[in-house]
């Protein structure tokens, strides 16, 4: 435990944001049931035990596989080891729709970066048309032209 | 088998209208059917209605502080990027199947209002919640 860690323990700082611990408890509890502030208390202790204990479990799936990064196949396989088979449905669906969502940014970034953005085409292309135009009206067949343009 | 009908099918029952009365209805419902297929658990909370909460949880947590909890146990070194969303998630069904299951023993002990107490029998009465028998320990147990 190094001081400049925060001497603060897992309790203080290290939680989690009451207000979504409030809202997402709302939004499971049926209507007619409420909830004290203890035990909400109670939940949030719990859901850090449960971070923490997952991730204990995911980091030595890692190191097991000798990586050094905690990736989310490891959550999904600690999850397995705890016993939590019944979560990995949603996991692997949401880890699927993950994956799809980073591959429609890359997609998108290669294009952001081999062209430009559409309005800057847009002006360039106006651009090459004006130039185009001043060239044939100095150019051009008489002066007429220049001389709407003047107008 | 009841589990993987729902695993496959997790909403069995189409629409997910939020009418209280009709999903606490339904909760009973599957909780009595479940029951009598799993008489020495009574207390576990069927699949169907913790993914039934977990897709009702429009709220999520901020992944920058999931990772910053992950990481207070010094022995946590890097994460992948997708890690503390994943890990998110996973606290949500958790959180889900914890509530449901103190919804339960609030019921049990007929009140509309759900104590520490109740999340310590919830606790205390689902086998995957042994990991939490110490943090909960310090709340009186419910009178029965």
């Amino acid at each position: 435990m190094s001081e400049f860690q925060g001497n603060s323990n897992t309790g203080e700082d290290l939680s989690l944001p009451k207000a979504t611990v409030q809202k997402i408890i709302g939004e499971i509890l049926p209507k007619d049931i409420a909830i004290s502030k203890e035990a909400r208390e109670a939940i949030t202790e719990c859901s850090i035990e449960f971070i923490m204990i997952l991730s204990t479990q995911s980091n030595d799936v890692a190191e097991k596989e000798a990586k050094k990064t905690i990736a989310s196949d490891h959550v999904v396989k600690a999850l397995e080891e705890l016993g939590f088979h019944n979560y990995l449905e949603i996991i692997n669906r949401i880890l699927d729709e993950h994956k799809e969502l980073l591959k429609g940014k890359e997609k998108r970034n290669k294009f952001q970066n081999s062209g430009l953005s559409e309005e800057e085409l847009l002006r360039q292309q106006e651009e090459l048309f004006k130039k185009s135009r001043d060239r044939l009206q100095s150019n051009g067949s008489g002066g007429s032209f220049s001389e709407i343009k003047n107008e | 088998m009841s589990s993987i009908n729902a695993l496959i099918n997790p909403m069995p029952s189409g629409g997910n209208d939020p009418s209280p009365a009709e999903s606490s209805a339904r909760v009973g419902e599957e909780q009595a059917a479940f029951e009598s297929t799993q008489s020495e658990n009574t207390n576990k909370v069927p699949q169907e209605v913790i993914l039934e909460s977990f897709e009702r949880i429009k709220t999520h947590f901020p992944a920058a502080r999931i990772k910053k909890i992950m990481q207070s146990d010094e022995d946590i070194g890097k994460v992948a990027q997708a890690t503390p969303v994943i890990v998110g998630r996973a606290l949500e069904i958790f959180m889900a199947n914890l509530v449901e299951a103190s919804v339960v023993e609030a019921k049990k002990a007929g009140v509309r209002k759900i104590s520490a107490s109740h999340i310590r029998s919830a606790v205390e009465n689902t086998e995957q919640f042994d990991f939490l028998v110490d943090a909960v320990e310090k709340y009186p147990p419910a009178e029965s």
